[in-house]
């Protein structure tokens, strides 16, 4: 009985260990990925959470037959898809102002940090405003993907990633190029 | 696919403001998936709650009865508490939440598994949920109705309490079988429409 009580806090802790290695590690990637969902920072904020506990959920039962990485990216795309879904539905009876990512830093260069944190806001809304799939392939692919991988989270044919994704970018650069002619007038 | 270019860029130079620290995530993640866990036991434990005090009710109600029909009526309804309890136990959970560490298609194919389930569930409401107690509250009206004119007193108290259980009824039907699974459909469809935007339909 003791044994069996000393194994499981054994096993609590090094599951503990383990969502603290992933986290620290994955924390950016988790952060850029709930931009691409989420528009206003408390929603952000929100989805990172309903991530992090998807994550300690599916943790016991991780087997290591996929990459962690691509394992990560399952949970994280498919907890924001849903949390999508609910966030869309409240949006449509409440407008919520969206909220840039991170204030840019004054001083040098302040300009040019604000013409690229423009840009940035014009690149994350364009992706929010993509179908579900073409999102999580661009999320992947900006986090630097490969085919392969992008195919083992989605279950897209890898050939078919990069045709999406060669259409997605066009429509990205698409995208910011409007917006900075808009601007320029 | 590796070309660094400006999106890659802007992707990357983006700083997402002061995540919680490991540990404070840690203790939210916990917390969170606790309280999901304590949603779904407090769920199933007032679904048979709810059918051991009704299944109680009527019992008594089918001791106290005046006649064969209306303890008929009385315990037919005590039974259906005890039936829709082992029916929401037994068929009425939904599909569990898709394991989330799915790939993408597996998840979608999933979710409509669990909306389709719902949306099924709703339209037959009327049988598993309605039916059994509507019959059971007729005949005991029947029962009390038969009793009360016997003893030469009059039987509108029970049909005015047929018509308000009769308009409940068809309010819970109208609210399951149309307003809440049209919402259902209407939340397959947006995913449908997020995931196949092209397609419409899978």
């Amino acid at each position: 009985m003791v044994a069996e009580i000393a194994g499981q806090e054994q096993h609590g802790a090094s599951l503990r260990a383990a969502f603290l290695r992933i986290y620290e590690q994955y924390a950016p990637a988790l952060g850029r990925l709930a931009g691409a969902y989420a528009a206003t920072r408390e929603d952000r904020e929100d989805l990172l959470q309903e991530i992090a506990a998807a994550l300690w959920r599916a943790l016991p039962d991780y087997r290591a037959e996929a990459s962690e990485r691509t394992w990560l990216y399952r949970i994280a795309h498919n907890v924001a898809i849903t949390a999508t879904m609910k966030q869309r539905r409240r949006a449509q009876q409440e407008v919520a102002p969206e909220t840039p990512p991170d204030p840019p830093s004054a001083g040098a260069g302040a300009e040019q940090s604000l013409l690229a944190e423009e840009k940035r806001r014009i690149l994350f809304a364009a992706i929010r405003s993509l179908p579900a799939v073409d999102r999580q392939i661009t999320v992947l692919h900006l986090e630097g993907l490969s085919g392969a991988e992008i195919e083992a989270v989605t279950g897209i044919a890898e050939g078919a990633v990069a045709t999406r994704l060669t259409r997605i970018r066009a429509k990205l650069r698409q995208a910011i190029r409007t917006q900075e002619a808009g601007d320029g007038r | 696919m590796a070309d660094r270019d400006e999106l890659n860029e802007l992707w990357c130079g983006q700083s997402v403001g002061p995540p919680l620290k490991g540990e404070d995530m840690l203790a939210v993640a916990i917390e969170r998936a606790n309280r999901f866990d304590r949603t779904i036991r407090l769920r199933n434990w007032r679904e048979c709650a709810g059918g051991v005090v009704v299944a109680a009710i009527f019992a008594f109600l089918a001791w106290q009865s005046p006649n064969a029909l209306a303890r008929g009526g009385h315990l037919l309804v005590a039974a259906s508490g005890v039936w829709i309890t082992y029916y929401l136990l037994r068929y009425g959970k939904e599909p569990k939440a898709p394991p989330p560490d799915r790939n993408l298609a597996d998840f979608q194919r999933a979710l409509l598994r669990k909306y389709d389930h719902q949306i099924r569930l709703l339209k037959n409401v009327k049988y598993w949920y309605l039916l059994p107690p509507y019959v059971g509250l007729l005949l005991a009206s029947a029962g009390l109705i038969q009793a009360h004119t016997a003893k030469g007193q009059s039987a509108w108290p029970q049909l005015i309490a047929m018509a308000v259980y009769t308009a409940v009824f068809a309010f819970v039907w109208w609210l399951n079988e149309t307003y809440a699974a049209r919402k259902l459909q209407e939340k397959r469809a947006r995913l449908l429409q997020e995931m196949n935007p092209s397609n419409g339909e899978a």
